[in-house]
């Protein structure tokens, strides 16, 4: 049923309306005054909004632009009902985008033929916007299963690949071996050679790469600029896997012929396969990799099996888990902030806290050190709860120093989001510090939705109820398609900063980008860029309407006194474009 | 005739449009209220339709009120 939204103050008028749209078939809502109607039509979207011009405390003007202003009713079909007649007044409600005009006293049959115009308008307009929709969907899905340059699946398509071939095979043991192949010193050769180079030499590559795997069933994959990745399915021993990796090391040293040069490359390899029949290919391409590195810090041009033993628990890191149990206890964890951008009017909006340790002796060490270990050991879930406190408390000083809509961004790891007790220790947690549940966002990876999608939808619906808005982190890294988005109630999506990085490298990647922008705005999800570093990339997203950003560019995470100063200082991103709001700094 | 001033022009627009206004409103609701009673008239109950009756009546006593307002007092600048 459509619902139709009137806002007239006199209440016989008022009244009849009321009477004769709900006689009509449609859901009615009404407002007596402008800022009653528009707190409604915020809050209820309706579809069609009809109002009196002359009303108290904001006038149909005033409530027709301040609709606009919001994207969710932006497009919501506004007619005036008036009892002026100057063209004048017309005209500047038209300027102001109302559909109709209707003037008093208006009959029942120019009122339904008014309102089903515009219904109907409004019903082609939302067609056209999900047929663009599933386009850019389908245009996206394409660009960002292959890799451009080799045309060779990335690593979004090689989990399905892998999963669509196992599935063919239901009725046997499914087994896979994965090699995980990088070039060595790839980026000193490009350095010597000219980057124009490059892409040749890496389609030469994955030539021979294609040439070794051989049979169909095996699945070359493209996984990073100098990496691939070989699939073998159906492998028997471990025998068959080295050869492979040999067949591919023998391949890969014969001399690539660039014009009248000769390249020489050397290739590092790391192994692993699954004869469990529960194939993980997130787990083996991790395993896999993590016997690559390996295979590099031991000194290149070998391959080397991932040996579960060797990789997992290195006395390295065993002392630095021991360390890290007393590291919340000890004061030796920080929360940095870095901020995040408004687009529009270049302020900071808010910022997203990110977890640090510094280590008395080994000083500050990155969070891909420690967070893995923490999530295995499962000390990620106090150490998390601390880190959404401490965001909160702070962010709630900073709100009382003049910027109450201030918000922080707190990332879930996987293992956090799945404590049965989440969203009673987020809401208890808010309670303690007085923080408004919708100022805080909690950032979730593909990868961590996607391990359960069932029990994720369930976990989110909680959190959402508990009031905490939602982002999707790191978009495009994942393994999933776009169809599951439309599935979470998100607020917002983060595009990762490798396609932001890639803006300006790789030629397909500003159309992947503006399709997702496309994407997300279609879903009325806000967009945050991460990792902008460039005034390049900056213009770019300001071109494709994306909402805000963070990233060197305006500023790296710093600790809580120095965004502090920035916050006072009203340190903006120039934009390049005029600001449509107050240029004040609430700080001053 | 004469030539009417600027200023009377305008003081005539503004009048004419305030006497616009305070005409349609109520024109509005005997129209809608006498649609509703034409149109959806049989699926109203009595109550209603005597509430529809009465709007009817307080526009138009309305209007008249405003006619002799209107009447009564100097309309010269």
């Amino acid at each position: 049923m459509k619902k139709i939204l009137v806002i007239e103050d006199e209440p016989t008028v008022r009244s009849n309306l009321l009477e004769l749209l709900s006689a009509e078939g449609f859901e009615t809502s009404a407002a007596a005054d402008g800022l009653a109607g528009l707190a409604l039509a915020l809050s209820i979207h309706p579809d069609l909004i009809l109002s009196d011009v002359m009303i108290p405390e904001l006038d149909g003007y005033g409530v027709l632009s301040a609709v606009r202003q919001d994207p969710k009713t932006a497009s919501t079909p506004f007619i005036f009902l008036t009892a002026r007649t100057d063209r004048s007044d017309l005209r500047q409600g038209m300027n102001l985008g109302a559909d109709d005009y209707l003037t008093k006293p208006f009959t029942r049959a120019d009122l339904m033929s008014a309102i089903q115009t515009r219904l109907k308008k409004q019903d082609a307009v939302v067609e056209r916007y999900t047929a663009e929709l599933k386009q850019a969907e389908q245009k996206l899905d394409q660009l960002a299963h292959y890799d451009s340059v080799t045309g060779l699946p990335n690593r979004l398509l090689l989990r399905s690949r892998l999963q669509q071939r196992l599935n063919q095979d239901a009725g046997g043991k499914q087994t896979a071996g994965l090699l995980y192949i990088g070039l060595d010193r790839f980026d000193r050769i490009i350095d010597s050679l000219g980057s124009v180079f490059g892409d040749v030499l890496i389609k030469f590559v994955a030539d021979r790469l294609v040439k070794c795997a051989g049979s169909d069933v095996n699945i070359v994959a493209r996984m990073e600029k100098a990496e691939f990745a070989v699939v073998m399915i159906d492998v028997e021993t471990q025998e068959q896997i080295v050869q492979m990796a040999e067949s591919i090391r023998q391949a890969i040293s014969h001399p690539f012929h660039l014009e009248s040069k000769q390249v020489f490359l050397t290739a590092s390899i790391g192994m692993t396969m699954d004869l469990t029949g529960q194939i993980d290919v997130e787990e083996l391409v991790r395993d896999a990799k993590t016997a690559m590195d390996h295979v590099r810090q031991t000194g290149s041009d070998q391959s080397c099996f991932y040996d579960d033993a060797t990789f997992r628990s290195t006395a390295d890191e065993l002392a630095l888990e021991a360390d890290l149990r007393y590291a919340l206890e000890r004061d030796q964890l920080e929360v940095h902030y870095q901020p995040q951008v408004d687009l529009k009017t270049g302020r900071i909006l808010g910022s997203e806290a990110l977890l640090r340790w510094r280590h008395p002796e080994r000083g500050l060490i990155p969070p891909a050190e420690f967070i893995p270990l923490a999530e295995d050991n499962g000390l990620i879930v106090p150490i998390g709860e601390w880190v959404v406190k401490t965001a909160c408390e702070q962010t709630k000083r900073w709100q009382q120093l003049g910027q109450p809509d201030l918000r922080v961004a707190v990332n879930l790891s996987p293992r956090q989001f799945n404590q049965p007790d989440l969203a009673e220790k987020l809401t208890g947690i808010l309670e303690e510090t007085e923080f408004e549940p919708d100022c805080l966002e909690l950032e979730i990876t593909e990868g961590t939705l996607m391990r359960n999608v069932e029990s994720a939808s369930a976990i989110i619906q909680k959190l959402k109820s508990a009031g905490v808005q939602i982002s999707i982190d790191d978009f495009g890294t994942g393994y999933s398609s776009l169809s599951y988005l439309k599935s979470f109630p998100f607020d917002s999506l983060k595009i990762d900063r490798s396609f932001i990085r890639n803006l300006t490298e790789d030629p397909k990647t500003p159309a992947i980008t503006a399709s997702i922008i496309q994407m997300a705005h279609a879903l009325q999800l806000q967009v945050v860029a991460e990792g902008v570093e460039s005034t390049g990339e900056l213009s770019f997203l300001c071109l494709h309407h994306c909402d805000s950003l963070q990233g060197y560019l305006f500023s790296r995470p710093v600790i809580a006194h120095e965004f502090e100063k920035l916050l006072v200082s009203g340190k903006r991103l120039d934009t390049g474009m005029e600001w449509s709001v107050s240029k004040e700094n609430p700080y001053v | 005739m004469r030539q009417s001033t600027p200023e009377e022009q305008e003081w005539k627009a503004q009048i004419s449009s305030k006497i616009s206004h305070e005409f349609r409103t109520p024109m509005s609701t005997i129209l809608s209220s006498a649609e509703l009673l034409e149109i959806y008239g049989d699926r109203l109950d009595e109550a209603k339709r005597l509430e529809h009756l009465k709007r009817i009546q307080d526009a138009v006593l309305h209007m008249t009120k405003i006619l002799n307002t209107i009447f009564d007092s100097s309309v010269e600048p």
